[in-house]
């Protein structure tokens, strides 16, 4: 399914806006894409963007919530066992 | 070893993978390789087609913006490879396709065609930047380790390995980066949801 086509709840959409805010002002972030939502974007931006739930929020969310998932999948790997 | 690389130049992107690819030049240079780079104006789809036709190159690196089925040249109009247009170029070479979701159509019907490998992304490849690193990208602290990690998989193919193998050994360095920026207390961090997605949408036919 592509980011567009997804619908996304509000304490989602919260939860991604409030860590972009936590990005370094001074960031900006590079997409690759031929066509859509291919260019370059401020934190300011994707913020808006994510707010708006456009393609390129959608895109921002997806990769947050990935990440979210993947660094909670690594904590609850049980860690080396002393002897 | 004969590699053909493509470097465009016109936007904050490609200006990123353009400085970063000439790492990837040094380094095949440095191992004996035969090099054709074509840069800037220079990646149109006619010369990149012609020098496919004409020389017996055995890695093809590309480095622009894509889609599923395309990959671009020196600008976003301008398509040097899609699955309908230079798909049969590729008999007996390895292709790595630094561009978005290239890995979703493009790699396979390329392997279909006769290539060796493939080693693209099916997802968006995304660059977190500093801007006021643009004359120095080299050096930015958000895009380096993503574009790092990337570069290892052409330099892994410089050195003779297969697209698999290349694969494996940039996930090795995008797990050592993760675990090195996943201690820190520096403002890198922040580019650890980017660098895992990048990670997870490499793949390798």
């Amino acid at each position: 399914m592509k980011p567009e086509e997804k619908e996304i709840s509000q304490d989602i959409v919260n939860l991604v806006v409030t860590r972009l805010e936590s990005l370094p002002r001074n960031m900006k972030v590079s997409i690759g894409a031929l066509e859509g939502i291919g260019g370059s974007y401020s934190v300011s931006e994707l913020i808006d963007s994510v707010r708006k739930q456009n393609a390129v929020g959608k895109q921002m969310v997806d990769i947050q919530m990935a990440y979210l998932r993947n660094f909670s999948r690594r904590s609850s790997l049980p860690g080396p066992v002393s002897v | 070893m004969q590699l053909l690389i493509t470097t465009p130049h016109y936007d904050e992107g490609t200006h990123y993978l353009h400085a970063w690819s000439q790492l990837l030049i040094e380094e095949a240079k440095r191992k004996g390789a035969k090099v054709k780079v074509l840069e800037r104006e220079d990646v149109t789809r006619d010369q990149f087609q012609s020098y496919l036709k004409k020389q017996p190159f055995n890695l093809v690196v590309l480095n622009g913006h894509g889609n599923e089925y395309a990959v671009a040249g020196k600008s976003n109009e301008e398509i040097i490879l899609a699955t309908d247009n230079g798909d049969n170029l590729f008999e007996n070479k390895i292709i790595y396709t630094r561009a978005c979701s290239s890995g979703v159509i493009l790699g396979h019907v390329l392997i279909e065609k006769g290539a060796e490998g493939f080693v693209g992304y099916i997802r968006p490849f995304i660059i977190p930047l500093d801007p006021d690193y643009m004359q120095k990208p080299l050096e930015d602290p958000y895009a380096g380790p993503i574009l790092e990690c990337s570069n290892q998989v052409a330099i892994s193919l410089i050195k003779g390995h297969s697209a698999e193998e290349a694969h494996k050994r940039s996930l090795s360095v995008y797990e050592q980066k993760f675990d090195e920026l996943s201690s820190s207390k520096v403002a890198t961090t922040h580019i650890l949801p980017f660098l895992l997605w990048n990670m997870d949408a490499q793949v390798h036919y």
